[in-house]
C-alpha cells in the first residue's frame, strides 16, 4: 500500500473548509477554540464580514509568540475595512465558562477534542453547547477508521491524543449533543483515501452544528450567575482601521473629495474653454494594444467622467458665478466614495460636518476662481 | 544618532549538560537529546548582534510600528496629501551595532511615501490620460517602483509587466499542486479578484540561495489589483511646487530630528511589553543620545592645471572646474553612446552639450558614435554593446543611457565592459539628463568622470608626506610609490574578480597607477580583507621589483549616521572638515567619520573613511587617507552609477 500524501496538506484543507463555511454563512462574531499559533485566525481576519474575532488557548506561550502576526498590515491602513474588526486573544480553558464568547455567530474547534480526557468531554459540551451557544459550531477530529490506511501507524496519530473515534462513535456523540442542547448537525470531512476506500470515509471527520431556532426561548441562558465568572485572561487586543472610525472616515473622505473635485473642476474649465462637447472618455479609438479589459474596468471611472459632459443635454455640473455645483448623488457614483459612505444621505451629513466643504442644497460647491495660494 | 545599550546577561551557572526526552510523531519512537554547552558568548560578541536586532524588530512591532522594507513606520501619524493621493508615514530606521564605544542603537528618521491607489488604479488612470502608447506609458510609470502587497507585509520592485497573463492563469505551488491565481487568493486570503482580465506584474528577485543551498531564481507574479504603489508618482516628480510641498513634510530641522528620536526612546522605555522584551535578553536602552567630541581640520587647497584655489566652507568647486583646464586630459576620439529609441532627444541634447562644455575644460572631444536601441531591455543593450566592442577594438569609452533604476542592467553592462573587454564605461540615468536647466552642469561633471576613467587626472592636493615616505623607501623603481586602493560602498554589488583583472591590466599599461577605486557592497568588507588584499599582494609580485606600499581606503558614502554640532543648546550642522575618530567608530577597522560637504538644508551627508595598512603601519597614513579621501569626495557627487576611476594623486 502506498503512503498517502495529501495535497494540499491536510491541515490546510481543514482551514479552507472553515473559511469556506465563513464565506457561506457570513458570521460577524467568530471564535476559534484552541487557536494555538493563530494560523486559522490569520486566515479568518481576511474575511470582511467578521467584526469580532476571538482566539482561546490554554497555552499562553504559543499565543504570545504569534500574536503580533494578527496586527494590521500597512495596506489595512491604506485600504481600511468598511466594517470594524477587533481581535482578542485569551488564555483560557474551553471547559470553563467566560462571558466573553457568549452567543457568537460561529465557533471553530479544529483538532481539539481528541486532546481532552474523555471525562472532560461532558464539561466541554456543557460549556460550548450549553453556555457559549454559538449559532454555528464546526468541530473536526481524526477518523479512526482511516487509520488503517495510514502506513506505519501504531496507536494514535499523536501522542497527546486521548482518544480517536471511529465514524460511528463521533456521529453518535454528535447526535446526542443535538438532542440535549437542541442543535442540528451535518457531517463532512476532508482528506480522501485512494480510490476504492470510500467506505472508510475522510481522514479528518467534521461535524457542523447549527442551533435550532426554537432554542432561544426554551433554554434559559442563566446570565445572572455566570456573568461574574471571568476565567479567561486577555492577552492581546487589536483594533483594525475601518471607516467606522471617525478620524479614518473623515480623512479618507477629505482625501477623495479633494482629489475628485480638483479633477472635475479642471475638466470643467478645460471643456468650457474649448467650447465643445469633447470629454475625456474617448470612445473606443483604434489602438494597437488589446486593452478591452481596461475599457471595461474604466466603466467605474467612466461613470465619474460623465458628470462633466456638457451641452449634450445633461449638464450635471452647473456653474453659478464663481463656483460650480456638483450634485452629491453624482459624487456618490464614485466607487471610492461609495465605499466610505454608505449612502448619499451619509455623504451629505459628513460633508456638512467638515469645514472645508461647502454644501448648497444637494450639491457640493466648488470654487473655480484661480486664486490658489 | 547613537544611544548606548547596556547588556547584562545572567550567569549561565554551572550547567554543563542538559538531558531531554521526546517522542517522534511519525512512529512514537523515543528520542533522547543531550545538549552540551561549548562556550559562552560575551554580550559584546559580534555573533550576538543579529539576535539583538531581531529583538529590536520585535520591540518596534510591540510599539505598533509597521515594518516596510527594512524600516519601521507609524501609520497612525500618517500625513495625508489628498490632492496627490499620497500618504507620508513617518518612521525610523534602527539597528544595533557594536562600535569602539560599546553597544549602540543607531536610529535615523525615515519617511515612507505610500499611495492610496493600487497598481490597477494607476493603470486605469494612465489609460484615462490617453489610450495611445498605453503599454509603454504603464511600463514607464510602473517599472522600478516598489509595490506593497495587500495580503502580507512584503514589498516588491516591479521589474516588468506580463501583458499575456491574467489572474485566470494557473501556477504551481511548492507542493506541486496547480491552482489559478483567483482560486489561490480566494482560498488563502478570502480575497475575490474583481478584474479577471488584468495583466500581471512581474518581480524578478536577485539570485540567492534557497534553504537547501540551491540558487533560487525565477519570477514572482503579482496581481495589480492587490498591490499598492509606494513612492512618488512620475507626474508628481516633475511638478516643482508639489515636490516642494512634499519635501516640507519630510525634511526636518536638527531640533525636530532629535526630538523625534528622543520620542522614540521615550516610547520604548515607557512601554512595559517593550521593556520586558529587551530585558529578556538583558538589554536596556539609555534615554539620551550620544555626545562625543570631534575636531576640525583646516581647509585644503586644490590645484588645477593653471590655477589653484583654496576650498571654502561652501565646498562646491563646479564653477572653478568648469572654467579651467583640468590637470591632465586624455583626448576622447573613439567612443559610443547607446540609448533606447525614446531617449533620442535627450541623447542628442547631451552630446551637443558635451561638445559645448568640453573646450573650456581643456578636454579634447570628438562627437561620439550614436547607437540607437530599439527598446530598453537588458538583452538589447548587451547584444548591441557587445557587437560594437567586437567591431570597434579601439573604442575608448562606452556611454549608456538608462531609463530608471535598473540595477541588473547596470551590473550587466559593467560586467560586459569591464570584465570581458576592459573598456571603461559610463552609465547615465535618463532622469539626470532630462532637465534642460541643469544639463550643462551635469554634462561637465560627466565629462570630468569620463576623463578620469580614461586616465586623466582632475586635480591634485599638496601631499607633503609623500616626499617623506619617498626618502625612506629604497626599493622603489620609480618615483611613484603608492597604490591607494579605494573601495566605495554601494548598495549594488560589483565584481571583485573583475577588479583583479583590471588592476593587472592597468599595472601593465600604467606603471604610474597610484590609486584605483572599486565599489563594494557593505558585506564585502571582510571578504576584501581576507581575500582581496592577499590576492593583490600576489598580483604585485608578478611585476619585478615593484613593491608599492598598499593602503586600502574604504569609503562609505551612504551611512545612517548623522552628526550635529551643539553650541550650548542649539543644534547646527558641523562645518566641512569635521572629523570624529573615536567612540562611534568601528573597533575592527581603523576609521573615522568625515564631513566634507557643505549642506544647505535638510539632512547631512557624512562620509566615512576606513583604512587598513599593509604591510606595516605608518603613522602618516591617517593624514594621507584623510587627504586623499577628501580629494575624492570633493569630486562632485551626482546620482549616477559610478565606475572605477584612476586618479593621479602625487606630484
Amino acid at each position: 500500500m502506498e503512503r498517502i500524501k495529501f495535497s494540499p496538506p491536510l491541515y490546510k484543507q481543514r482551514y479552507y473548509f472553515v473559511i469556506d463555511l465563513i464565506m457561506k454563512s457570513q458570521p460577524k462574531k467568530v471564535v476559534d477554540l484552541g487557536c494555538a499559533d493563530c494560523s486559522l485566525l490569520r486566515k479568518m481576519k481576511f474575511q470582511q464580514c467578521v467584526e469580532e474575532l476571538v482566539g482561546i488557548d490554554i497555552n499562553q506561550q504559543v499565543i504570545r509568540e504569534n500574536m503580533y502576526l494578527l496586527s494590521p498590515l500597512p495596506c489595512d491602513y491604506l485600504n481600511p475595512r468598511i466594517r470594524p474588526l477587533i481581535i482578542k486573544l485569551y488564555q483560557g480553558s474551553i471547559i470553563e465558562k467566560d462571558p466573553c464568547v457568549k452567543n457568537f455567530d460561529m465557533a471553530s474547534c479544529i483538532e481539539v477534542i481528541e486532546h481532552l480526557e474523555l471525562s472532560m468531554l461532558e464539561a466541554f459540551s456543557n460549556v460550548v453547547f450549553g453556555y457559549m451557544t454559538p449559532h454555528t459550531i464546526v468541530i473536526s477530529t481524526p477518523n479512526a477508521d482511516f487509520n488503517r490506511l495510514l502506513l506505519g501507524l501504531t496507536g494514535f496519530r499523536d501522542r497527546d491524543h486521548k482518544f480517536e473515534w471511529t465514524k460511528t462513535e463521533f456521529q453518535n456523540w454528535a447526535l446526542d449533543i443535538c438532542v440535549r442542547y437542541e442543535y442540528s448537525v451535518t457531517f463532512a470531512g476532508v482528506g480522501s483515501g485512494p480510490a476504492g476506500t470510500e467506505d472508510v470515509g475522510f481522514c479528518t471527520q467534521i461535524a457542523i452544528f447549527t442551533r435550532m431556532p426554537a432554542r432561544n426561548d426554551r433554554w434559559p441562558n442563566s446570565n445572572a450567575d455566570c456573568d461574574d465568572i471571568h476565567s479567561y485572561k486577555l492577552l492581546h487586543e487589536v483594533k483594525y482601521p475601518s471607516y467606522c472610525d471617525k478620524n479614518i472616515f473623515e480623512n479618507a473622505l477629505i482625501n477623495e473629495m479633494t482629489y475628485w473635485t480638483e479633477k472635475i473642476k479642471k475638466h470643467f474649465l478645460n471643456s468650457t474653454e474649448q467650447g465643445d462637447t469633447k470629454n475625456n472618455v474617448q470612445q473606443d479609438q483604434e489602438s494597437n494594444e488589446d486593452v478591452s479589459w481596461c475599457s471595461r474596468s474604466m466603466e467605474k471611472h467612466c461613470v465619474n467622467w460623465s458628470v462633466c459632459k456638457s451641452a449634450d443635454g445633461y449638464l450635471e455640473v452647473q456653474k453659478h458665478g464663481d463656483t460650480i455645483h456638483i450634485p452629491l448623488d453624482q459624487l456618490f457614483t464614485i466607487l471610492e466614495v461609495k465605499k466610505i459612505c454608505s449612502s448619499v444621505v451619509r455623504l451629505k451629513e459628513a460633508l456638512l460636518e467638515i469645514e472645508q466643504f461647502e454644501i448648497a442644497g444637494d450639491n457640493l460647491v466648488v470654487c473655480i476662481c484661480d486664486n490658489e495660494k | 544618532m547613537s544611544m548606548p545599550v547596556f547588556n547584562i546577561l545572567p550567569n549561565p551557572g554551572e550547567i554543563d549538560f542538559v538531558d531531554l526526552q521526546c517522542t517522534r510523531k511519525t512512529d512514537n519512537a523515543e528520542i533522547s537529546l543531550k545538549i552540551k554547552m561549548t562556550s559562552i558568548l560575551p554580550p559584546n560578541s559580534n555573533l550576538c548582534i543579529p539576535f539583538y536586532n531581531v529583538v529590536l524588530r520585535r520591540v518596534m512591532k510591540i510599539l505598533d510600528f509597521k515594518l516596510i522594507g527594512r524600516n519601521h513606520y507609524d501609520p497612525k501619524r500618517a500625513v495625508v496629501l489628498g490632492k496627490h493621493r499620497l500618504q507620508i508615514w513617518p518612521g525610523y530606521s534602527a539597528c544595533i551595532k557594536r562600535t569602539d564605544g560599546g553597544l549602540y542603537l543607531t536610529v535615523d528618521i525615515s519617511h515612507k511615501i505610500l499611495r492610496n491607489d493600487s497598481v490597477l488604479d494607476v493603470m486605469n488612470m494612465i489609460y484615462q490620460n490617453g489610450k495611445e502608447n498605453f503599454q509603454d506609458e504603464c511600463m514607464k510609470e510602473l517599472i522600478g517602483s516598489i509595490a506593497l502587497t495587500r495580503y502580507n507585509n512584503r514589498t516588491y520592485r516591479i521589474d516588468d509587466i506580463n501583458w499575456n497573463m491574467s489572474p485566470k492563469d494557473k501556477f504551481t505551488l511548492f507542493n506541486g499542486t496547480e491552482t489559478t491565481f483567483v482560486e489561490y487568493y480566494r482560498k488563502n486570503y478570502g480575497i475575490t479578484i474583481k478584474e479577471l482580465d488584468q495583466p500581471l506584474v512581474v518581480h524578478r528577485p536577485k539570485e540567492r540561495s534557497g534553504v537547501s543551498g540551491k540558487t533560487l531564481a525565477g519570477e514572482i507574479l503579482l496581481i495589480p489589483e492587490l498591490s499598492f504603489m509606494t513612492g512618488i508618482p512620475e507626474n508628481l516628480r516633475k511638478d516643482f511646487r508639489s515636490m516642494k510641498d512634499l519635501t516640507m513634510h519630510i525634511n526636518v530641522s536638527g531640533e525636530q530630528h532629535t526630538n523625534q528620536l528622543r520620542q522614540l526612546l521615550k516610547n520604548i522605555n515607557t512601554n512595559e511589553a517593550a521593556i520586558n522584551e529587551l530585558d529578556g535578553w538583558g538589554l536596556a536602552i539609555k534615554t539620551n543620545i550620544l555626545m562625543a567630541e570631534g575636531r576640525n581640520l583646516p581647509a585644503e587647497t586644490i590645484y588645477l592645471q593653471s590655477s589653484a584655489f583654496k576650498t571654502s566652507p561652501e565646498v562646491s568647486w563646479t564653477r572653478e572646474i568648469g572654467r579651467d583646464p583640468t590637470l591632465t586630459c586624455v583626448p576622447l576620439t573613439c567612443w559610443g553612446i547607446f540609448y533606447p529609441r525614446r531617449c533620442f532627444d535627450q541623447a542628442e541634447e547631451l552630446i551637443n552639450t558635451f561638445v559645448k562644455v568640453a573646450h573650456p575644460m581643456g578636454l579634447k572631444l570628438e562627437r561620439p558614435v550614436r547607437i540607437e536601441l530599439k527598446d530598453d531591455r537588458t538583452e538589447t543593450y548587451l547584444k548591441i554593446i557587445h557587437s560594437h566592442l567586437v567591431s570597434e577594438p579601439n573604442v575608448q569609452m562606452i556611454v549608456c543611457i538608462l531609463t530608471g533604476n535598473r540595477e541588473d542592467l547596470y551590473s550587466a553592462i559593467k560586467k560586459l565592459c569591464s570584465v570581458q573587454s576592459s573598456v571603461p564605461s559610463q552609465a547615465i540615468n535618463l532622469r539626470t539628463i532630462s532637465q534642460p536647466q541643469k544639463l550643462r552642469a551635469i554634462a561637465q561633471k560627466i565629462l570630468l568622470q569620463i576623463n578620469c576613467k580614461l586616465g586623466g587626472a582632475l586635480w591634485s592636493v599638496a601631499v607633503p608626506l609623500v616626499s617623506k615616505v619617498k626618502y625612506s623607501w629604497k626599493n622603489s623603481t620609480d618615483s611613484t610609490l603608492f597604490i591607494l586602493v579605494f573601495f566605495f560602498f554601494m548598495p549594488n554589488e560589483e565584481l571583485i574578480d573583475g577588479f583583479r583583472v583590471l588592476l593587472l591590466a592597468s599595472l601593465q599599461t600604467y606603471h604610474k597607477v597610484k590609486s584605483a577605486y572599486w565599489f563594494l557592497s557593505d558585506g564585502q568588507l571582510n571578504a576584501v580583507q581576507q581575500y582581496e588584499i592577499p590576492q593583490l599582494l600576489k598580483c604585485f609580485k608578478t611585476f619585478p621589483q615593484y613593491e608599492p606600499m598598499l593602503v586600502f581606503i574604504v569609503v562609505q558614502k551612504r551611512i545612517n549616521t548623522t552628526l550635529y554640532s551643539m553650541e550650548g543648546e542649539k543644534f547646527g550642522v558641523p562645518p566641512p572638515g569635521t572629523v570624529l575618530d573615536h567612540t562611534i567608530t568601528s573597533s575592527d577597522w581603523v576609521d573615522f567619520f568625515l564631513l566634507s560637504h557643505h549642506i544647505r538644508h535638510g539632512c547631512d551627508h557624512l562620509q566615512r573613511l576606513t583604512y587598513k595598512m599593509l604591510p606595516a603601519p605608518c603613522k602618516y597614513a591617517h593624514k594621507l587617507a584623510f587627504l586623499s579621501g577628501k580629494v575624492l569626495h570633493s569630486e562632485p557627487s551626482i546620482h549616477l552609477a559610478e565606475d572605477f576611476i584612476f586618479v593621479d594623486l602625487c606630484y
